[in-house]
């Protein structure tokens, strides 16, 4: 058994509360980037991101997120015959930085932090919080890889999947960094874009003109059953069939400029699920926005698809959504098996004049039709982590 | 499936820099602790265990000093222990860290310092001033950063993956390393974790979840193993310290272990793996667990050769 059977995704993005709501935004090309509402960024270099909406009602972000993603993952899912020690979860997930704010109150008015401020920025926090929801008594795995952690923790389900260390797998990841430390310390970095007059605009990935990423917040989880138990369990819905993953070794913030990383955790990807570049439908590229990542990028797919990389499309779907950092990974593993199932993808937002140094098939103006075939979809985090994964329809 | 032995082993702590001292001075009873003499000493933490290494001449560009978390420097320091002088093609990495980012210091300080009636002043965190929040800041709350620096050390382009957690997470850590051995994802990997609760505010924090027990001391260290295939050992002639047989992980179970706490201070994501080394070191198999306050908890069984 080479492959996992998803038989549920949810996702919240800043595009919609639900995965179809996102993927039918994506389809229609809307655009999720706006003036930041969290709080007030008028003095802030960069005043726009991509937000969520989201009631929070006296709920901490983090869990609002995980929560709704995981609901609407496990509407038609059935665990209540799974042995508990064969669920297994795997979060994607950073430090929840801006948590820090309320412990830096604490501190600061002489207060011993309470016990819920401290865990409340741990990275662990979510993969616990899903464990206790669905009852899971198997592994408890927090990956934790920046922008491709959540693509990791899918990967990484898959794999325990294989081995037969568990049934059903959780898999995802959540982000929310849309707060004042976090927005200064990206824009000082000089990795966001500062199109405060064109927000909608501002995400551009693999566009001549483009600047930078535009911070955004999401949450996304699949849940991954093995062929034996799928279909007792909920319906198939498609599978994750490869996964490949990779470390740059190169420098702590840029990525090499000939890709060889990404290329080498997208040719094991294939590799893994027995798959070749002429049986890749799609790629729904990392594409961030910034200039060296989506040059190493596009080096990187052209490396793996060799002659075949005028055929296959190509878009970045944080040009509507914006980078969702550690969730990313998941919510566009969840575009892409939406992709193959309807055998369409989503347009590249923005992309208006395509950088010659990023030459591939993007997807501008309409959506593409799709072929029969795989997607793909990159994650690739600071650090020079990297990780592939490879979905097919059902 | 392929057999996964182990073939190096490097280790930091406060009772040495690597593994054969550190058993020799634990069985001696040797403490590593020693007395905080600063705002630590008001959290009632019985002592310090500190590790003396200085990575920072090996680097190969001296621009990642800038970006050197402790973790890092602690893992750098038994990775390149670990693997030895040779550098062999697609070797993986897979690294446990602990439950907070590797260095809180500048983002504790640019929160503290920009706040003006319980709420964050732009101006203040923007600078200029001491309140400013620096460029590379956010970048040192990044859990992987540790494993990034060991990658470009050893110029390591295999698979990887960062555990985030506290105990479990370094045995999680090495428990992924070995399962992409046996599965043939790579033929050699590190392996381990790195970790340092020594700061104040980590300390406290800790003390506060009860994860940290002040009378046992705080500590900070790094362990990392070499794994690979038992044919890639055997075909380079390696000398094999040891099999791994068996890995698991579950939830909500319960483990016990002997801490080496008393003597190196609670290391957190790294107490599992340098208890994993030094019984490697000194040869006593069996099985070891990690086990974090969450409930999270992973185990791994080893067998002398």
């Amino acid at each position: 058994m080479r492959r996992a059977a998803v038989v549920g995704f949810g996702a919240i993005t800043p595009l919609g509360d639900t995965a179809e709501a996102t993927w039918q935004a994506l389809l229609a090309g809307q655009n999720g980037v706006r003036s930041i509402s969290r709080f007030n960024a008028q003095s802030y270099p960069v005043q726009f991101a991509a937000q969520v909406t989201l009631n929070l009602d006296g709920t901490d972000l983090y869990d609002a997120l995980i929560d709704s993603a995981l609901s609407e993952a496990m509407e038609a899912v059935d665990l209540s015959e799974v042995p508990s020690d064969r669920v297994g979860v795997f979060m994607g997930c950073e430090a929840a930085r801006p948590q820090f704010e309320g412990l830096a109150r604490q501190v600061l008015a002489g207060a011993t932090p309470e016990a819920a401020d401290v865990l409340a920025h741990m990275p662990n926090r979510p993969a616990i919080r899903v464990a206790k929801r669905v009852a899971a008594t198997g592994p408890v795995v927090t990956l934790s890889t920046a922008c491709t952690s959540s693509g990791q923790a899918v990967g990484e389900a898959l794999l325990a999947i294989r081995r037969g260390e568990v049934d059903v797998a959780i898999a995802g990841g959540v982000d929310a960094l849309v707060h004042p430390l976090m927005v200064t310390g990206f824009a000082r970095l000089g990795a966001l874009s500062t199109r405060n007059d064109a927000p909608d605009h501002a995400s551009r990935p693999f566009d001549n003109e483009r600047d930078g990423f535009v911070l955004g917040e999401g949450a996304g989880v699949i849940v991954l059953a093995s062929s034996r138990v799928a279909e007792s369990i909920g319906s198939i819905l498609g599978w994750v069939s490869g996964y490949g993953c990779s470390c740059n070794a190169w420098r702590i913030t840029d990525s090499p400029p000939d890709g060889r990383g990404a290329a080498q955790a997208m040719e094991a990807a294939l590799a893994d699920g027995g798959f070749s570049a002429e049986d890749v439908a799609y790629i729904n590229a990392h594409g961030t926005s910034t200039k060296q990542n989506d040059i190493s990028e596009a080096r990187g797919i052209q490396t793996v698809l060799g002659d075949c990389v005028n055929s296959v499309p190509v878009s970045s779907t944080k040009s509507m959504m914006g980078h969702l950092v550690a969730a990313c990974g998941a919510v566009e593993a969840i575009v892409c098996l939406q992709a193959v199932r309807d055998g369409v993808a989503p347009i590249t937002r923005n992309l208006e004049h395509p950088d010659p140094e990023c030459t591939l098939r993007h997807i501008m103006g309409a959506p593409a039709t799709l072929k029969p075939g795989v997607a793909l979809t990159n994650a690739f985090g600071f650090g020079g982590s990297n990780a592939s994964l490879v979905l097919e329809a059902p | 499936m392929r057999s996964v032995v182990i073939t190096g082993l490097g280790i930091c702590c406060a009772l040495g820099n690597d593994p054969q001292t550190v058993v020799q001075r634990l069985a001696q009873g040797h403490s590593g602790l020693t007395q905080p003499t600063d705002e630590r000493a008001a959290l009632a933490i019985a002592g310090l265990g500190l590790a003396s290494v200085d990575v920072r001449p090996l680097l190969k560009r001296r621009k990642d000093r800038k970006l050197l978390p402790r973790a890092a420097e602690l893992g750098i320091w038994a990775a390149i222990q670990a693997m030895g002088p040779d550098r062999p093609v697609n070797t993986g990495v897979f690294l446990g860290v602990g439950r907070e980012p590797p260095d809180n210091g500048e983002t504790e300080h640019a929160l503290l310092t920009s706040m003006v009636d319980g709420q964050l002043n732009p101006e203040r965190l923007l600078g200029p001033g001491r309140a400013a929040y620096p460029p590379l800041a956010s970048l040192r709350t990044l859990p992987n950063l540790v494993l990034a620096h060991i990658a470009i050390q050893l110029n390591l382009m295999g698979p990887c993956g960062t555990r985030a957690g506290a105990d479990a997470a370094g045995i999680a850590a090495i428990s992924e390393g070995y399962y992409a051995v046996k599965e043939g994802r790579a033929h050699t990997v590190l392996v381990g974790a790195a970790d340092s609760v020594v700061s104040s505010g980590l300390a406290r924090d800790l003390v506060r979840l009860g994860q940290l027990n002040p009378q046992r001391g705080a500590g900070e260290g790094a362990a990392m193993l070499r794994l690979e295939s038992a044919d890639h050992a055997a075909q380079r002639g390696a000398t094999v310290l040891g099999q791994i047989t068996s890995v698991g992980a579950a939830f909500g179970s319960t483990s016990s272990q002997p801490p080496h706490d008393p003597f190196l201070g609670y290391c957190g994501a790294a107490n599992a793996a340098i208890a994993l080394v030094l019984a490697i070191a000194a040869q006593r198999p069996g099985t070891l667990h990690g086990q974090d306050p969450s409930g999270a908890h992973s185990w791994i069984q080893w067998e002398r050769q």
